[in-house]
């Protein structure tokens, strides 16, 4: 019962994190379009989406396939919903401090790379040329950043969130975060993380012109909310793992808090979602500014720059390490 | 000029090697029921010299089989395709002769004479 | 399924693709990520203007000439009045030519950027698109302006225009052409330089000029390859022959030389603007129409062609009149029809992924290719 119960309020604070996501990304690409709207309207619009996704007509496969096409959103949401469980906010955190959440947390964000696949597989021609597409895509950016993750834990000593995080306070505030030292492979982690963002139709009403049709296209209703909400889910872990891992998660850039004793998990909240906002912020800018290269340049960037340069990182950062006799 | 058949062939692939390489326009028209009560068409034949810029225009009377140009030039494709359609004009080693916008179970030709208006 | 042995797959597409103005399917084979075979089919817009233009009256065909393109009706209206108003052997007044000609280029300009935020769009990038359209919005509000409605005018009669255009709309004009180049340049700047775009569009879908004459491609597509051949210059029709402005060519013939051809047309067509502009603002008590009776149009027998330049190429209106109220045989040369034709070649070495760039790069619209 008091699972239940938890488990409901967990993810009424999940979809209503979500629901602001989207009113943020739609905000932010409207400012950069020069569109002007008001606020109301477009929260409105979403929320009205959301209902009209949930009654529409069921649609399932004719022939085979049937579990493959039922199961595909499921483990996209059980993955994306059960990372969210890793992040530590406020300092509450679910897991012991010996884990190794970031080893875990990646896994959980390359699942649905499988799921996209099982999606494109089980609808037919066409959405699974797209489906090859976007797991190629997600594997070829999710491994420089398991590789960035890597030397990052390195650094810390640790492959748990909230010990990496707290290795990264210190009395010099800003400065003592591990983007500075760490720098390449935080670039490397912000170019992943644009293209990562891109996994669902992020954007309700944007015409997918990657391919003829999405590897979504045979999905209705509430499996196609499914995805889209783990789409906007995704693009909040992925940012709020950048902030923990390179920029303190909520430690303030101060150094040490600014309110009393009692008012610190307030303002660890603050600070931890002030800067994921931020980061949102430049990873959108970032996305909605510049044209989509060609598939195949996209892999070849991943190959050929991104995961040489996240091993130089990684090699420079063991190289330091083991010059300054840490173990 | 006014040729038929084969002779019209003979004449456009003369006049390309003179140099009128882009066929800009193919028009038909109607004429019949000509005096044999036959069917007639004129087919008028816009080409383009690039070199000295002229341009030239050519016409031809067919009755219902006439010789494609499309291995002359290459637009004639389309051209051709969509003279078929609209008036029912047969040529003859056209690689693709199929009807270009009505639909494949249409019955009859809309800009023939002899098409009765709904 | 996927052939297995062979490795080739066949694709079909839904029908509103999302790259092509309108509805144009295709089949394309593909082995692997490049395309062996293309199929394009049209017919899906035909609404059977040429057979429509035997049963109307000429004034009455008037108002049909104007939906074949949406986005450039002032050129089909011109096309059609072109021809008809020869065969009626009537000489327009001055100030009605200017105006036409202002219009025109106008609406030139207004289909290039609608061409713009298009293309943007099918490359990934979701902010020109807005950019574009902006600009593009303020074109239409002088159209509303001048003859009353933003996309299909009826503002051509024959014999002339419906309405003067008040010295205040000229001005607002004059403005506009100040303001546009700060703009311009911002829209430009976007994306010209942006490496992403430049590795899109360079060298993909080359057309030489071996390749485009036998498919009769004109205009734009034509000139990128290095042909200078524009339809204002070589059979001039209203004013074009008092006007200054020079042609743009390419020799690449790429989808980057394409789109910076169009761009440098933006700002010849600009020019003209102004000229005629100026022109009208110096000249303004010259008759607008003839006063023909609209309904009373008998031109006499005989044939003729028009030629137009239109911004996606050349446009004929063939006319062929026996003495009657009613056409005896309209024809319409679209240039979309020959861009479609000339995809089935030129779709067959690239990849899947540079489709829909090529496709939007050739400015089709197919609401004119099926009439």
């Amino acid at each position: 019962m008091e699972i239940l119960i938890n488990f409901i309020i967990t993810m009424i604070i999940i979809i209503s994190v979500v629901f602001i996501l989207a009113y943020l990304e739609k905000r932010f690409s409207a400012l950069f379009a020069l569109q002007t709207d008001s606020p109301a309207s477009v929260l409105l619009q979403d929320a009205a989406c959301m209902l009209k996704l949930l009654i529409k007509e069921d649609y399932s496969p004719k022939k085979g396939r049937k579990i493959l096409y039922f199961t595909a959103p499921l483990t996209i949401f059980c993955a994306v919903t059960t990372a969210f469980c890793l992040i530590p906010l406020g300092g509450f955190y679910a897991v012991s401090d010996s884990f190794p959440s970031a080893v875990l947390f990646i896994a959980l964000l390359l699942i649905p790379a499988a799921a996209v696949l099982q999606a494109g597989y089980s609808s037919g021609r066409e959405p699974l040329i797209s489906a090859i597409r976007m797991t190629s895509n997600l594997f070829g950016y999710g491994i420089p950043v398991i590789i960035s993750i890597l030397a990052v834990s390195f650094m810390a000593g640790s492959l748990n969130i909230n010990a990496i995080v707290r290795e990264q306070s210190s009395s010099s505030g800003l400065f003592g975060w591990y983007f500075i030292p760490q720098i390449i492979g935080c670039i490397v982690f912000f170019i992943c993380a644009i293209v990562l963002l891109n996994h669902t139709s992020v954007n309700f009403s944007k015409t997918k012109n990657t391919l003829i049709s999405d590897y979504t296209a045979k999905y209705s209703g509430l499996k196609y909310l499914l995805f889209v909400f783990s789409g906007y889910a995704l693009a909040l872990l992925i940012s709020a793992f950048f902030v923990c891992v390179y920029f303190g998660g909520n430690l303030s850039p101060f150094g040490a808090y600014i309110l009393p004793d009692f008012l610190i998990p307030l303002e660890q909240g603050f600070w931890f979602i002030l800067k994921i906002f931020l980061a949102i912020f430049f990873i959108i800018l970032t996305k909605i500014s510049l044209p989509k290269p060609n598939h195949e340049r996209f892999l070849e960037f991943s190959y050929k720059i991104l995961i040489p340069l996240s091993l130089i990182n990684l090699n420079i950062t063991i190289l330091i390490r083991y010059l300054a006799g840490a173990q | 000029m006014k040729t038929t058949g084969m002779e019209a062939f003979e004449a456009l692939s003369g006049l390309k090697k003179n140099g009128f390489i882009a066929l800009v326009s193919l028009t038909a028209e109607d004429l019949s029921p000509n005096a044999d009560g036959e069917n007639e068409f004129k087919l008028i034949y816009t080409l383009y010299n690039p070199v000295n810029r002229e341009f030239k225009e050519f016409e031809t009377t067919v009755n219902d089989i006439t010789y494609s140009v499309s291995s002359l030039y290459k637009s004639a494709n389309y051209d051709e395709r969509e003279i078929y359609d609209l008036f029912g004009i047969k040529f003859k080693n056209h690689p693709n002769l199929k009807r270009i916008f009505l639909d494949e179970n249409f019955k009859g030709h809309p800009l023939k004479n002899s098409f009765k208006n709904r | 399924m996927k052939n297995i042995t062979h490795n080739k797959t066949i694709i079909n597409t839904n029908i509103n693709y999302p790259s092509t103005h309108g509805i144009l399917r295709f089949s394309a084979e593909l082995e692997g990520e490049k395309i062996i075979k293309f199929a394009p089919e049209l017919g899906y817009t035909h609404r059977g203007l040429e057979k429509a233009a035997q049963n109307r009256l000429f004034s009455q065909y008037l108002l049909m000439t104007e939906k074949i393109d949406y986005l450039a009706d002032f050129f089909y209206t011109q096309a059609y009045l072109s021809a008809t108003e020869e065969l009626l052997e009537i000489e327009l007044p001055k100030n009605a030519q200017y105006i036409r000609v202002l219009t025109m280029e106008l609406n030139r300009i207004s289909s290039h950027l609608a061409w713009l935020g298009h293309f943007m769009q099918n490359l990934g990038a979701s902010v020109p698109v807005f950019y574009a359209f902006n600009l593009r919005n303020e074109i239409l509000n002088i159209f509303e302006k001048i003859t009353g409605s933003r996309i299909t005018h009826n503002y051509y009669i024959f014999g002339g225009v419906r309405n003067k255009i008040s010295n205040d709309v000229l001005n607002d004009i004059l403005d506009f052409i100040k303001n546009f180049n700060q703009k311009f340049k911002i829209l430009n700047g976007v994306m010209a330089e942006n490496p992403i775009f430049l590795d899109r569009t360079k060298g993909i879908g080359v057309i030489t000029t071996e390749i485009a004459l036998p498919y009769s491609i004109t205009g734009v597509n034509l000139r990128a390859s290095g042909l200078a051949l524009d339809f204002r210059k070589e059979k001039p029709y209203l004013v074009y022959d008092e006007l200054e402005f020079s042609i743009p060519t390419a020799f690449e013939g790429d989808c980057h030389s394409r789109y910076k051809l169009r761009m440098d047309e933006i700002e010849i067509s600009l020019n003209l603007v102004k000229q005629c502009t100026e022109w009208l603002l110096a000249n303004q008590n010259g008759e607008i129409s003839l006063n023909i009776n609209q309904a009373e149009i008998k031109p006499k027998a005989g044939r003729t062609a028009s030629w137009t330049e239109s911004p996606r190429g050349l446009i004929m209106c063939h006319l062929i009149t026996d003495g009657g109220k009613k056409p005896k045989r309209l024809k319409w040369r679209t240039p979309s029809f020959y861009a479609v034709q000339l995809l089935e070649k030129i779709a067959a070495d690239c990849t899947l992924s540079d489709l829909s760039t090529l496709i939007s790069s050739l400015d089709i619209v197919l609401a004119e290719a099926d009439r």
